[in-house]
């Protein structure tokens, strides 16, 4: 014979192990939640702490330097009120003295064929000096080969001209001393 | 039951919050994150103006040692009084070795600069190209402070004319 139960119970009977796994999930998944916040935060905190120190670190050692360049710049100022015109004599002596006349001798050798003769030349020691010299060539092929390697010294061509037996002309010419 | 329910309920609460918390943590992070961008911008300039209080330290300690390097520069390189002999004798042999005899030599005394006395030095000289070159060689050698200031070659049939202006500084 089939046996019959009947409930009583006013409420629904509650499934024990689904209200307990529910719960537990719930309960982890705020566990979880929270551990993630406070990671953050501290996280965050720390890194903000840090950093003040720095802060507080790098403004101490800005005020430092800042009143550091002060002085120093007012001190170069004065310093700059006495040497500076020294110092630029100084420096144009070093200049002129550097300034090689046998360099320009060597490139004039080096850039006159055997067949042009310079009979005059004028060097004057000066940065931005000009070599004026007056040459005769040969023939018209010689000269052409001279201006050309003059051409890239600001080279200025006067007075050129033609006799019976050569081609004479005025030349002048800008030419560094080469880097030592 | 109703106990049960609470009891969820209350779970589901804290869950929200948990949920709500953890969301505002991120946000505030990538807030700080986005404020230390600006706190990095204040580091930047610190660095920039640490660089150029490195290169004002340095042109600082340049013109320190500047004095010094002047009274160097000058006793090592300007004549004084009692050398102008010196150079007078060591002119006289560089010509000499040279084969070349200057008719005459001229000196113009010129103003004073720092106490130091520029004199021009003027001659005329004839001779192989060969010698005037070597001439001129041997000159701008010499480290004390002189130097050929203009020079002018003219080329005659076997010889080279050169007038030479030389510029001599001397220390008082």
């Amino acid at each position: 014979m089939r046996k019959i139960y009947y409930n009583l119970a006013r409420t629904r009977k509650i499934d024990t192990r689904a209200f307990a796994l529910t719960v537990a999930v719930i309960f982890l998944a705020v566990v979880l939640f929270n551990s993630i916040t406070i990671f953050n935060l501290a996280r965050q905190q720390r890194q903000s702490r840090d950093e003040k120190k720095e802060i507080r670190f790098a403004a101490l050692k800005l005020e430092g330097l800042q009143q550091k360049t002060l002085r120093q710049q007012k001190e170069i100022d004065v310093w700059k009120k006495t040497w500076e015109q020294k110092l630029a004599f100084a420096n144009s002596l070093i200049e002129r003295k550097c300034f090689s006349f046998i360099f320009r001798l060597n490139f004039l050798e080096k850039v006159c064929s055997s067949g042009i003769r310079i009979t005059q030349l004028s060097i004057v020691n000066e940065p931005a000096g000009r070599m004026q010299m007056t040459i005769n060539a040969l023939a018209q092929n010689e000269l052409l080969g001279l201006y050309k390697k003059l051409l890239p010294y600001d080279l200025v061509i006067a007075n050129e001209n033609q006799t019976a037996e050569n081609y004479q002309t005025n030349l002048s010419f800008k030419i560094k001393d080469e880097k030592k | 039951m109703k106990k049960n329910k609470l009891v969820v309920l209350a779970l589901l609460v804290l869950l929200f919050l948990s949920a709500a918390g953890c969301l505002f943590s991120f946000v505030y992070v990538s807030f700080k994150d986005l404020s230390r961008q600006n706190r990095l911008k204040i580091f930047q300039d610190f660095k920039r103006q640490e660089k150029e209080s490195q290169v004002l330290e340095k042109e600082y300690r340049d013109w320190q040692k500047l004095p010094g390097a002047l009274q160097k520069f000058r006793k090592d390189n300007i004549l004084s009084m009692d050398e102008f002999a010196v150079f007078r004798r060591d002119l006289d042999s560089r010509l000499a070795a040279n084969q070349l005899q200057p008719p005459r030599i001229d000196f113009t005394f010129g103003n004073s600069m720092d106490n130091i006395k520029k004199i021009s030095v003027k001659f005329s000289l004839e001779g192989s190209y060969r010698n005037l070159k070597k001439f001129i060689f041997d000159m701008e050698l010499k480290s004390k402070m002189y130097f050929f200031e203009s020079l002018e070659l003219s080329a005659n049939a076997a010889t080279v004319k050169g007038a030479f202006t030389l510029e001599v500084y001397l220390g008082e």
